[in-house]
């Protein structure tokens, strides 16, 4: 009986671990391999105040939580700006490193660690039995649990999911990527030093083979057996991972020595094995069925007021660029380039590929950084803001590649482009108060006007991936008249579109600019930017070599020959 | 501290350096040419340990025939890896097969931890038909087995070198490395050469490490740390393939982590690798940041203000 619970304690132990793995490898998609040394600072620091200060055990756990998220935070912050590489890299020597230390130190009891750790007290009843701790880890499950399930459901964890799936097209609708994964890398750290605390207590030994590379991989395979982004996987992948000892031990009837070694061996192989032929694990992600509940509920309504916005004419410049330059070693991309953009008109650049047209976009947007000049938008100088700011103050893109996020939901697609959400906020998550899901509702219905606007409504509840190359185009452009910024500018909006498409398109682009917004769009099908632009910069080789409207650019004889392949 | 003990210190320094260098350039040569996180690097080092110590404690086989025979076994085994795993998995899953692959990469290496325990015992084996030959130099003592490492080292890193500048193989590997793609236009088969290059770093990861498993125990874990120091010198030299870049930063991580020995407790060296990989994240990140342009562009505004 007492083994038995021993098996569901161990269970909501590394549910713990694995739950808030899950959140950060499966949401956030950043892997860390070093969940288990985390929790090895909780577990060494409520070790070690207990036995040599005399604390109150649960303060000890209190101190461990805090301690792992500082070194959770120390870790993030160089190096989650990398690529996903280094941050591996950093989680496996810090992993390595941490437990060698204990290892090495005499006072952290070296390779017996510290031992007889004193038993906690909850109510009166110390914790001796594993009867006792099953309630106690209960508890602290179900915490975690919840912070993650709130986290990761959220509309948070929706900015998550798109950073994971692509980091750019996140930004590039106004969401600090690093804020989110720093957020939720401190978050799991805490909460892989509450577990490594917890386990500490609950075996009244902290050493390093407690936490040690192996049971790093342990956590690992629950999440991956369990299914990534699924956290009700974790708790399956935990109840399997650590009921297989038992029942292993029951069948091959090996010497306990041996029959580890079975074991994770076994485990290993499961791993390639399930990477292999079900990488989605068990129970594979679910999306966000709001999708649904909205549609229903707009249907059931009268339509409300259309989320264009009201036409204000005007010659007001909007955009002005002078002196912008960027060159990549000697290649010329942009040549002090000087532009300027009015407001609720349509600009075009045209120019031979590879004239510089995408990089002045880029430029533009802060994706690239300009070697010199300056970029104004309403006489704000954006030069030097990350592509996020400069989304947050007015000015969004879209892609060449369309950049949608074929994993999620067409209405999350464009609910996440639409600014100040307050559930994107880790302190309002968890706030009394309903404001987070009001707001939601507000967001849901607001980015169902928008597909209804393009024509996409009846497709809010699918999958973005099963959208048709124009459909998907068309989605890009919800996702940013959603951001509400005033100056738009699109990369090829028609490239590769078919005809029927193409006009829906256009026509949806000539409403934007009826609504007052500004637009500058990169195209190559002379025919369109005749039909849209009032204007047009005609780029080569990085520099602008003419201006004026597509007539005048056409009537001149050289631009004719070198360009628009007629012959003079 | 006496000039003595930083002779001897120094000298054990250049000793791993070679060491690192040898793994270094095995590993970069890898995931500099292919992008693959090969975690199992390690594993594959361990396993060769006790193939060496099969080839010469129980069959007799001479250590030197033994190291060949085991580096043609691991060349062989990092080629399964990347044709029968790796690969496959890529093609599925494209721009996210980095967490599939590193994920895979681990489960090889728990599978081969655990085999390895189960076939020769879970105790560390030491090669006892080697005879610890002891020698000493002015204040520095060294064994036979150090020597043996510094020439290894000599000879792969000169090997490298010549090979990559002047071999129709070496400008192979430098032109897929720098492009798969217009090399694979250009008609270089990619895949034959990313074959290759799992085979040429698996066989140096036993170079590396035959005097490592005369001087020291043999361990089925003892390819974690080697192959994590390796990790940290190819992602600071930047992944480029360029011989005497690593083993620069080789040298310097080895020594450093003698040196720190003279100021602080021999627990704290463990954190000289950790330490040296968070200053580089730093720098990398601040520079990505375009920290230091921020600051210029700053410091411009002020002298306008001015």
């Amino acid at each position: 009986m007492n083994d038995w619970l021993n098996y569901v304690n161990l269970v909501l132990l590394f549910s713990i671990f694995a739950v808030s793995l899950n959140l950060l490898l499966g949401y956030a998609g950043i892997l860390s391999a070093g969940q288990a040394a985390l929790g090895a600072m909780g577990g060494y620091t409520t070790a070690w105040v207990t036995t040599s200060w005399g604390w109150n055990p649960w303060l000890g756990v209190l101190l461990g939580i805090a301690i792992a998220a500082a070194v959770g935070l120390l870790l993030a912050i160089p190096s989650l700006p990398l690529p996903a590489e280094y941050v591996i890299l950093l989680t496996l020597v810090a992993g390595e490193a941490l437990i060698g230390l204990a290892i090495a130190s005499p006072v952290l009891g070296g390779v017996f660690g510290i031992q007889s750790i004193p038993a906690p007290f909850v109510f009166g009843i110390e914790l001796t039995r594993a009867v006792n701790w099953v309630i106690p880890l209960l508890i602290g499950g179900a915490i975690v649990y919840s912070i993650c399930w709130r986290i990761g459901e959220s509309p948070f964890g929706r900015v998550l999911r798109a950073t994971r799936d692509d980091e750019r097209a996140a930004s590039s609708v106004g969401k600090h990527v690093f804020r989110y994964r720093v957020w939720t890398f401190v978050i799991t750290a805490a909460m892989a030093g509450l577990a490594g605390g917890l386990f500490a207590l609950y075996l009244g030994i902290s050493s390093p083979t407690v936490y040690g590379f192996d049971v790093s991989m342990g956590i690992f395979a629950m999440v991956v057996l369990g299914g990534v982004a699924n956290l009700r996987g974790s708790i399956l992948g935990a109840i399997i991972v650590v009921f297989s000892t038992p029942v292993l031990q029951r069948l091959l009837d090996l010497p306990p020595e041996r029959e580890s070694f079975v074991r994770i061996a076994i485990y290993g192989l499961l791993l390639v094995v399930v990477i292999r032929f079900r990488p989605q694990g068990i129970l594979p992600e679910r999306h966000s069925r709001s999708a649904k509940k909205i549609s229903a509920a707009h249907i059931a309504e009268t339509h409300g007021t259309s989320p264009i916005l009201q036409a204000h004419p005007s010659d007001e410049l909007v955009l002005r660029t002078t002196g912008l330059s960027k060159s990549f070693g000697g290649v010329v991309a942009a040549d002090d380039l000087s532009l300027e953009l009015h407001k609720g008109t349509i600009t075009a650049l045209v120019g031979p590929n590879g004239a510089g047209k995408t990089t002045v976009f880029n430029l533009l947007t802060g994706y690239l950084r300009p070697d010199r000049g300056s970029v104004q938008l309403y006489s704000k100088e954006l030069g030097g803001l990350r592509p996020d700011e400069i989304a947050k103050n007015g000015m969004v893109r879209t892609f060449q590649d369309v950049r949608i996020w074929p994993g999620m939901s067409v209405l999350d697609n464009v609910a996440i482009a639409i600014p100040q959400q307050a559930g994107e906020h880790i302190d309002q998550l968890f706030r009394p108060g309903r404001q987070v899901s009001r707001r939601e509702t507000t967001v849901l219905h607001e980015a169902y006007e928008w597909l209804s606007f393009v024509g996409l409504e009846d497709m809010a509840g699918d999958s973005a991936g099963e959208l048709s190359y124009g459909q998907s185009k068309l989605l890009s452009l919800a996702r940013v008249m959603a951001t509400n910024a005033p100056v738009v500018l699109l990369d090829e909006p028609v490239s590769g579109v078919d005809t029927a498409w193409a006009d829906r398109m256009l026509a949806l682009v000539e409403d934007m600019r009826n609504a007052g917004r500004t637009i500058c769009l990169v195209e190559h099908n002379l025919h369109v930017v005749d039909r849209l632009a009032t204007r047009a910069y005609f780029m080569d080789l990085g520099r602008i070599i003419a201006e004026g409207t597509l007539a005048e650019l056409t009537a001149s004889p050289e631009l004719a020959r070198t360009y628009f392949g007629l012959r003079s | 501290m006496s000039v003595d003990v930083v002779a001897q210190l120094t000298a054990s320094g250049v000793i791993t350096g070679f060491f690192y260098s040898v793994m270094a350039i095995g590993f970069t040569l890898i995931i500099g040419t292919t992008g693959r996180f090969h975690f199992a690097f390690g594993i594959v080092y361990a396993l060769a340990g006790y193939l060496v110590f099969t080839g010469t404690e129980r069959l007799g086989l001479p250590f030197y025939v033994t190291v060949i025979v085991t580096a043609a076994i691991a060349a062989g085994l990092g080629m399964a890896i990347e044709a029968f795993l790796y690969k496959p998995l890529e093609r599925r899953a494209g721009r996210g097969a980095l967490l599939a692959i590193f994920i895979t990469a681990l489960g090889i290496t728990l599978l081969g931890q655990n085999l390895i325990k189960l076939i020769w015992g879970p105790s560390d084996l030491v090669l006892q038909s080697l005879p610890i030959k002891p020698y000493s130099w002015g204040p520095v003592s060294f064994v036979g087995f150090d020597i043996g490492q510094v020439i290894t080292g000599i000879v792969i890193i000169a090997a490298t070198i010549i090979v990559l500048r002047t071999t129709n193989l070496g400008r192979q590997i430098l032109a897929v490395k720098s492009n798969p793609n217009l090399a694979a236009a250009g008609g270089l088969a990619p895949e034959r050469v990313f074959l290759i290059v799992f085979a040429i770093g698996s066989a140096m990861a036993v170079f590396a490490g035959m005097w490592q498993y005369a001087k020291f125990t043999i361990s089925a874990q003892m390819g974690f740390a080697p192959t994590l120091t390796a990790f940290v010198i190819a992602f600071i030299a930047g992944l480029q393939l360029k011989p005497m870049l690593l083993v620069g930063w080789s040298f310097a991580i080895a020594l450093a982590e003698r040196y720190v020995t003279i100021w602080l407790d021999v627990a704290w060296s463990n954190l000289v690798v950790l330490v040296g990989l968070l200053a580089y994240l730093v720098l990398l990140s601040a520079r990505t940041a375009g920290l230091s342009q921020k600051i210029r562009r700053r410091l411009q505004r002020e002298q306008v203000v001015a």
